[in-house]
This record gives C-alpha cells, sequence and structure tokens, in this order.
C-alpha cells in the first residue's frame, strides 16, 4: 500500500496507508470503526480509492480489469450473515466456486471437499437457513476456501461464537494457514489475531499505529528474563554481566535480564550456582499482543520500567514498551523456573 | 473421485471456465431454481398452452381431412393476421404477467436478504454481470411464451402459405415481435427492482398486482376528477394497449374499454422511464457493501 486514502459518502474512512505485508498470515487489529472492513473492501476492488494505490498479488486494485483478475485468486468471508438460505450448503459453495471460475464438475467436487474440510461433512446437503451461527460461520469459510485462493480475507470469522465454536474457527483458519495460503484477519479480538497471525497492521481512526512482525515479537521475548534471587544480587548481576547479559536490578531481589543470542538458562544456573545464590523465580517476559494492542492506541497503564530491545517493531509512530502492570501479566503466563 | 473423508485445503490449478461460461453461471443456476418450483413450473408450461393450440389451428387449417370434418366455415373464421397476433400477444401477456409474478420476486430478494452479495461481488464477476444475469431469468422464459412462439407460428404459417399470406400479413410479425419486448423488458426489469426493494415475496407479489389492477381504477379516478386522460400515464395496462395500438395500427381489442386513449408517443416514453428507473433501483441495489453515512 502507498499513501492509501478511501473516501466514503464523503468522509475520509482511511488515510495515507503505507505498508507492504508480506506475511503469511497477517492480523488486521483496531477498535470497531477503525476501518478494517473498509480496507478488506478497498483490496478487494469494491471500493476506489481516493488517493494512493495498493498492489495485492502483483495486482493493481485501481485497474477494474487487474482485480476483477485479483478477485479469482482471492477468498472472502465477510464480516455479516452471508448466505442463500433456501440452497443447500453443498450447492451453495458450487454455486460461489462456478462463480470464482471452476468448471462445474470440479467446484461440485471441491464444495464436498471444502464442507468436509471446515466440518459441515454431515450437513451439508441440509439448507444453509437450517444452520445454528457457528455451522453458518463455517459454510461462510467453506465458500472462501473452495476455488483453492492464493489470498484469504476473513473479517471477524469468530464473531458471535461461542468459546468453543472460537477456539473450533481459529484452529481452522490456522490449519489453512498451514497449508500455505496467505491470511488477512480482521478481527477486533487480540487473541484471534496472537493464535492465526505473524503480522500484525493495527489501524486507528483510519490509520496506521502499529505494523508488527509478531514472530520476531515472540523470538525477542525470550531474550528477556525476570530472574528472582536469594543470595548475594550484585555478585550474581556481575557474573551475568561477565556472560555478556544486560543486567538491571529492581526491587529488593530481582534482576531483569537481556541475554545475547549464545547466553543459554544453563549459564545463568551455572553463574547462580558459582556465586551461591538460588534462583526462585525465573521467567521469560512476554510481551502480549493486548500490550502491543494498547500501546498503539496510546492507552498506558503505568509508568515504563524498561525499554525493550529492537523487536519486529515496523511502526513509524508509537514504541513498544513493557510496562509494570506488563510484570502482572507476565507472572500469570511465566514459566517458573524454581 | 477425489477422496472425500480427507480435511484438506488445496490450491487449484486446474483450468478455469471462461468469462462468457463464468456470465452464464448465474442465469444457469436461477433457471434450476425455477425449474425446482412446482408454481413456477405449472405457470411456465400453462404458458405454452395457446402457442400449442394455435399451432394446431393452423395445421388444421391446412390439414385435408381436418377441414373436412370442421367445414369451410372454419378457414374463414380463423385468419392468421393481424387479429390473431393482437389476440395471441393479448392472452399471453396476462400468462406472461403470472409467470413474472411468480418467478420474479425471489430473484434479488433472497441474495439481499440473506446478504449474498458480497460473496458474489468478491468473485470474478461485475454488478453488470449479476444483474443482466438475474434480468435473462426472467427474460428467457417470458421470451419463450411471447415472441418465439410468435416467429415459430409464422415460420408455420409460411411454410403453409409461403409468399402470399407473407406479403398479406407479414407486417403483423415484426410488430407482434416488437410488441412483446415492450412488454416483456419493462415487465422484467419492474419486477426485478421490486425484488431488489422487498425482501418478502409475496408483498413483492402484492406490489405487482396493485400496480397493474388498482393503477387502473386510480386511472379512471384521476381522469375523471381532472377531466383529462392523461391518468392512464399510471395504468401498465393502459400504457401497453396504447403502444400496441401503434404497433398493430389500431385495433379495438386493444382500446380496452373503447375510451380515449394515449397518444403513442406517451406510451413509449412510460415504458423506456420505467426502464430507466428500473435500472436505477437495481444498480442501486447491488452492492457489496452498506455505505453508511455520518
Amino acid at each position: 500500500m502507498q499513501d492509501l486514502g478511501v473516501r466514503l459518502g464523503g468522509r475520509p474512512i482511511l488515510h495515507d496507508l503505507s505498508a507492504e505485508l508480506s506475511g503469511r498470515a497477517l492480523g488486521l487489529l483496531g477498535p470497531n470503526g477503525a476501518g478494517k472492513t473498509t480496507l478488506i473492501h478497498t483490496l478487494l476492488g469494491f471500493h476506489r480509492p481516493s488517493a494512493g494505490t495498493a498492489e495485492v498479488l502483483g495486482h493493481d486494485i485501481r485497474d477494474r480489469n487487474d482485480a476483477r483478475a485479483l478477485r479469482r485468486l482471492v477468498g472472502y468471508m465477510p464480516e455479516r450473515d452471508s448466505f442463500i438460505g433456501d440452497m443447500s450448503a453443498v450447492r451453495f459453495v458450487r454455486l460461489m466456486g462456478e462463480l470464482s471460475g471452476l468448471p462445474p464438475r470440479v467446484a461440485l467436487e471441491r464444495a464436498h471437499e471444502a464442507l468436509i474440510a471446515v466440518g459441515l461433512g454431515e450437513s451439508r446437503y441440509r439448507e444453509i437457513r437450517t444452520y445454528s451461527l457457528g455451522m453458518k460461520q463455517r459454510a461462510k469459510l467453506a465458500q472462501a476456501i473452495v476455488h483453492g485462493p492464493k489470498l484469504l480475507f476473513l473479517d471477524e470469522p469468530t464473531n458471535g461464537l461461542d468459546p468453543a465454536g472460537r477456539i473450533r474457527m481459529v484452529r481452522l483458519v490456522q490449519q489453512i494457514r498451514d497449508s500455505g495460503v496467505t491470511i488477512v484477519l480482521s478481527s477486533h479480538l487480540l487473541h484471534d489475531v496472537e493464535q492465526a497471525c505473524e503480522e500484525v497492521l493495527i489501524l486507528k481512526d483510519g490509520r496506521i499505529a502499529r505494523h508488527c512482525d509478531l514472530a520476531a515479537e515472540r523470538k525477542t521475548n525470550q531474550r528477556f528474563l525476570d530472574i528472582e534471587i536469594r543470595g548475594d544480587r550484585q555478585a550474581f548481576a556481575a557474573a551475568v554481566a561477565e556472560l555478556g547479559c544486560q543486567v538491571a536490578l529492581h526491587g529488593r531481589s530481582q534482576l531483569k535480564v537481556i541475554t545475547p543470542a549464545e547466553v543459554t538458562v544453563r549459564d545463568l544456573y551455572a553463574a547462580a550456582a558459582a556465586n551461591d545464590v538460588h534462583i526462585r523465580r525465573f521467567s521469560h517476559r512476554r510481551d502480549s499482543l493486548e500490550d502491543i494492542f494498547l500501546a498503539a492506541m496510546g492507552i498506558t497503564a503505568g509508568p515504563v520500567a524498561q525499554q525493550g530491545e529492537g523487536t519486529g517493531d515496523r511502526a513509524s509512530s508509537g514504541t513498544l514498551s513493557p510496562t509494570d502492570t506488563h510484570a502482572a501479566v507476565v507472572a500469570d503466563s511465566s514459566t517458573e523456573a524454581s | 473421485m477425489a477422496v472425500l473423508y480427507e480435511r484438506r485445503f488445496e490450491p487449484y490449478d486446474g483450468a478455469l471456465t471462461s468469462r462468457w461460461a463464468r456470465r452464464l453461471v448465474i442465469p444457469r443456476y436461477a433457471m434450476r431454481d425455477i425449474l425446482r418450483s412446482r408454481m413456477a413450473l405449472i405457470t411456465f408450461v400453462a404458458g405454452f398452452a395457446l402457442p400449442a393450440v394455435s399451432a394446431a389451428v393452423i395445421y388444421a387449417r391446412h390439414n385435408a381431412t381436418v377441414l373436412e370434418l370442421l367445414g369451410q366455415g372454419f378457414v374463414d373464421q380463423v385468419s392468421i393476421g393481424t387479429e390473431f397476433y393482437t389476440t395471441f400477444l393479448v392472452m399471453q401477456g396476462w400468462m406472461t404477467f403470472v409467470l413474472a409474478l411468480v418467478v420474479g420476486p425471489p430473484l434479488m430478494a433472497r441474495d439481499l436478504s440473506d446478504n449474498a452479495l458480497p460473496l458474489y461481488l468478491s468473485r470474478p464477476i461485475s454488478r453488470l454481470t449479476y444483474g443482466a444475469g438475474k434480468l435473462a431469468v426472467l427474460l428467457v422464459p417470458l421470451s419463450a411464451i411471447t415472441w418465439l412462439p410468435v416467429l415459430l407460428l409464422s415460420l408455420l404459417q409460411y411454410g403453409f402459405d409461403g409468399a402470399p399470406w407473407w406479403q398479406e400479413h407479414g407486417h403483423a410479425v415484426p410488430a407482434a415481435f416488437l410488441a412483446s419486448w415492450a412488454l416483456i423488458l419493462p415487465l422484467s426489469m419492474v419486477t426485478l427492482a421490486l425484488s431488489s426493494l422487498v425482501s418478502r415475496r409475496w408483498v413483492a407479489r402484492g406490489l405487482m398486482l396493485g400496480a397493474v389492477f388498482v393503477s387502473r381504477g386510480m386511472a379512471e379516478a384521476i381522469n375523471a376528477v381532472l377531466d383529462t386522460r392523461w391518468g392512464y400515464l399510471i395504468s401498465p395496462t393502459r400504457v401497453v394497449g396504447t403502444v400496441w395500438n401503434q404497433l398493430f395500427g389500431g385495433s379495438d381489442l386493444l382500446t380496452l374499454t373503447g375510451g380515449p386513449t394515449l397518444t403513442p408517443l406517451s406510451g413509449w416514453i412510460v415504458l423506456a422511464l420505467a426502464c430507466i428507473v428500473s435500472a436505477l433501483v437495481i444498480a442501486s441495489r447491488i452492492r457489496a457493501y452498506a455505505e453508511v453515512r455520518s
């Protein structure tokens, strides 16, 4: 996307969006009204950009023919209920397959496959209007994948689902992602995005508030350690620093440590043993997507305790800052080491 | 056939259908739905009753054995010319209306009520393709019981009587062809527009019936109160009758009540306006998204 802007009904919805999205699975995050759905619609060619441009899979979305060619390569699962109620699921998915250019026989075969893949094999001959909400969502997913798209836009796929349905839907999305399909998942549910995506674009008021690589983020987080000890803290800090780590003391018995790639947890335990220090608690700091999201939204829950090291952050504004409240999040999900 | 019990997501790299084949998907599926509906099927088949009887009459007029049975008076009574085509189209016109009433209302309504348009339009088809596909679903069966039988009956008659018949009555054939289109095109477009506006098919059917029957009464009332004849502009039967009257060169059958009629030009204008307004309504309803204005 290059300076992409969209106006609807005379009102600017998206402003100056510039980003290169290359990850396998992209999460589109933002509060309601941030412009997530509008961005998906624009990338599908439903809206003409009022400024700038965007290319999807090498197709220029401003060019009508290019946009049509692009729509052959993508699948789309809209946010709202979308189906033809008095059609059986298999006929509905077949119709969508044929509209995407599949020959009738192939479309029928793939409609069966898609419905079985999303777990509707037993009920694929039922009319869709008789389906539960979760089944309708899965039927929507089936129609989006029936033609074997290279890119899949999923707009709030877990909307309205109960916890079990949500877990099932996220698993399906993970399976599709792992089969090599590029995913663009729009959601305001951070957990879903965290589970299914490797790259995140956070929108706020139609602008990019944050663009970061979750995979790199997770990798970096593995190098942040929060350690609580009993014993000579200064001596242990010096020993750890000698290993090449950056160390900061906090509290009465705690240390925050950033380890270089070659230093392992075993080295830290060896340093502790050498200084007669007992490690009581040991946790990897986990910078959750919630923290990233809150930071992007400009919502901070407490003073900054320590500046994070170079993360996968690609944002042009805002920095990824672990906060004091963060420690509480960490405590819940940390690995107790002693 | 592939193994169906495996859960898998595979990209598709096989052959794709042509653009024209894709354009035919919507009418193909919709036509199949029509043929599945008992009421639509019965109405459609009933629409062939008069053409079949007409074909039988034309054949009988040229069959010596039948003529012996029925007598020469039969030939004199039934003449295949302007009067025949006018009668044929008036009767088929009502059949056309009933068929549109049965087939038309669900066409777009069911896509709109279930919000299926984003799914259609996120595929490589345009809004025009969608609209034209839905319109074709009406135009094809309506053509099959109006101008197509007209042409086939004319061909049959020409086959029996040859050039002399054509020289005497041939002008009625293009008139009947145009008269058919003057009915089925506005009727199809208005029906589709109603289908796009009203999600409940029975409400749409009620509106169509009202447009035909209630408007006749309203037209008469307007004419009586305002002492004018322009009230007929809101009566579809009167407007179509006026246009047909011009095409067939004047016919008492088409003025219906024998009262004052509209000018042919005004009739054509009303039909054209009906098509234009309907096209605008349909275009405004074929959207992949709902635009929220602040």
